[in-house]
């Protein structure tokens, strides 16, 4: 399952997942895939989660097998009053 | 849930571009009536914490990665090689070994229309393996597990990757891309999917691979990856990883014993373990500070213990493009406590609780470190715990298989 977070003007500021498999980042984030890879490139070891909390672009990926969830949003985009914790 | 603007009801396969328009678019092994002993095997598989692999002199491993050597063989033949460095992971299911190294002309499993079906696993740092399914016999201490589907990671003389494998990630199938010559799934299911990728919707995890290209495919439960574990003929209801207790300051090497069977023979009772049962999804609950987060899982195959963030643990994140990005680095080290609980598996339902005492130390300092096994390195994952395997040591930890009895216990557990 995946959700949305739309502004007042209509602009997506964030996407939450949840499911079997892990979506399409790349669709998901759109132009901001990149910075998150490469952000995720310069970090060594294995792991169940990926958290990319860059000056505006937040990413977090968990889970395992069988049971995956995440959020990205952006901080520049989230609405006047509305706390991060909103996109989950 | 709260909705700051209400949603958009969408499939999984919406596009949507951030920034942009919204909207667009068993059971018995203590059971009096048994009339058979089963064999008394060796039962006690070694497992180490060290450097990893060398690939062309480097030793490509990272910290906190528990290896074990595998034994594959030709199904039904003692043809068989020896595969060292695979990880001993508990959050995954199946045999994954890099192609490069498998020697054996392993036989491929084919769908009703004689194709050749691969896997696809992807985790959640983007990466993914993608590869066939073959037949292997797989033996590890005096167990044998007969005619396991595999997965061959990378394989060149295979179909490439479909795009619902590879879109948005990056292939991690060589041996200095994985720091490990496979992977060794040994969690708490039989599966590595299970009625989900038999079912006629099934997700892009199995497919058929006619020359035309290779689509999604249901794939019978049986011809799935299997837990290696759950298929040998006795000590199949559960495995136990026991790893000494190191020092703060970590160790260059560890060596202790992955125990297979619970409760089967004088070497791998529960004794005092505490077990808890997982839910639907392979989790169970870790409340810290009051505040209970439902999706926790154990998991020897993330090299941290990953909770919570910084905002909530207190504990400063590593500079970022240091080599400790993405775990903590408190100045000095940090004292923890939180409770692990679930159901008790035996049926009866009561919750059972355990507190867990642990320590973050600043991972910047211990990484840079000549030591490589650490119980005090953490990290961040948001609004839940990873239990990963700094937790391991000084403990000897239980995984029960889904569906297989301990005594009147029943998987998937886990106890400690």
């Amino acid at each position: 399952m995946i959700r949305e977070y739309v502004t007042p003007a209509g602009k997506v500021f964030g996407v939450s997942w949840t499911g079997p498999t892990i979506p399409d980042l790349s669709q998901l984030l759109g132009s901001y895939n990149a910075e998150y890879q490469n952000t995720l490139r310069a970090k060594p070891g294995r792991r169940r989660v990926a958290v990319v909390h860059n000056p505006d672009l937040v990413v977090e990926n968990g889970g395992h097998m069988r049971a995956f969830h995440g959020r990205a949003y952006l901080e520049s985009m989230l609405p006047a009053g509305v706390p991060p914790e909103t996109v989950k | 849930m709260r909705w700051a603007f209400g949603r958009c009801g969408l499939a999984a396969t919406a596009v949507l571009l951030m920034g942009l328009a919204a909207c667009g678019g068993d059971g018995s092994s203590s059971a009096p009536i048994e009339s058979t002993t089963p064999p008394v095997v060796n039962n006690v598989q070694p497992v180490v914490v060290d450097y990893g692999p060398t690939v062309n002199g480097q030793q490509v491993g990272y910290n906190d990665a528990l290896y074990t050597t595998v034994t594959i063989c030709m199904p039904g033949t003692s043809t068989c090689q020896s595969i060292d460095h695979v990880l001993v992971d508990t959050g995954s299911t199946g045999l994954r070994i890099v192609s490069s190294l498998v020697t054996l002309g392993l036989p491929f499993t084919t769908d009703a229309s004689n194709n050749p079906i691969g896997n696809c696993i992807q985790y959640v740092d983007s990466t993914y393996q993608w590869g066939p399914i073959v037949k292997a016999d797989v033996q590890m201490a005096g167990e044998l597990a007969s005619s396991v589907p595999i997965q061959i990671v990378g394989a060149s003389n295979f179909a490439a990757a479909p795009a619902a494998c590879s879109a948005g990630g990056t292939p991690a199938e060589t041996v200095t891309d994985l720091g490990a010559k496979g992977i060794l799934g040994v969690g708490n299911y039989r599966q590595d999917c299970g009625p989900a990728c038999a079912s006629a919707s099934p997700p892009a995890i199995y497919f058929t691979c006619p020359t035309a290209g290779c689509t999604p495919t249901e794939v019978a439960v049986s011809a799935q990856l299997q837990n290696p574990v759950w298929l040998f003929p006795q000590d199949n209801n559960g495995l136990s990883i026991v790893l000494p207790q190191i020092g703060a300051t970590g160790a260059v090497s560890v060596s202790g014993n992955m125990i297979f069977g619970i409760g089967t023979q004088s070497d791998n009772a529960l004794g005092t373990a505490q077990a808890q049962a997982l839910d639907d999804y392979g989790y169970f609950t870790t409340t810290y500070n009051g505040v209970a987060y439902t999706q926790s899982f154990i998991d020897s195959g993330s090299n941290g213990l990953f909770f919570l963030d910084s905002p909530t643990t207190g504990l400063p994140d590593c500079a970022s493009n240091s080599i400790a990005q993405g775990f903590y680095c408190p100045t000095s080290p940090v004292n923890f406590s939180a409770i692990t609980s679930g159901p008790n598996p035996n049926g009866a339902g009561a919750k059972v609780s355990v507190n867990v005492a642990f320590s973050i130390a600043n991972a910047l300092t211990l990484l840079s470190s000549p030591a490589t096994a650490f119980n005090n390195v953490g990290g961040d994952m948001p609004g839940a715990f990873d239990w990963g395997l700094p937790f391991f040591f000084g403990r000897s930890v239980f995984i029960g298989i889904e569906g297989q009895y301990t005594g009147t216990a029943v998987g998937p557990y886990w106890a400690f």
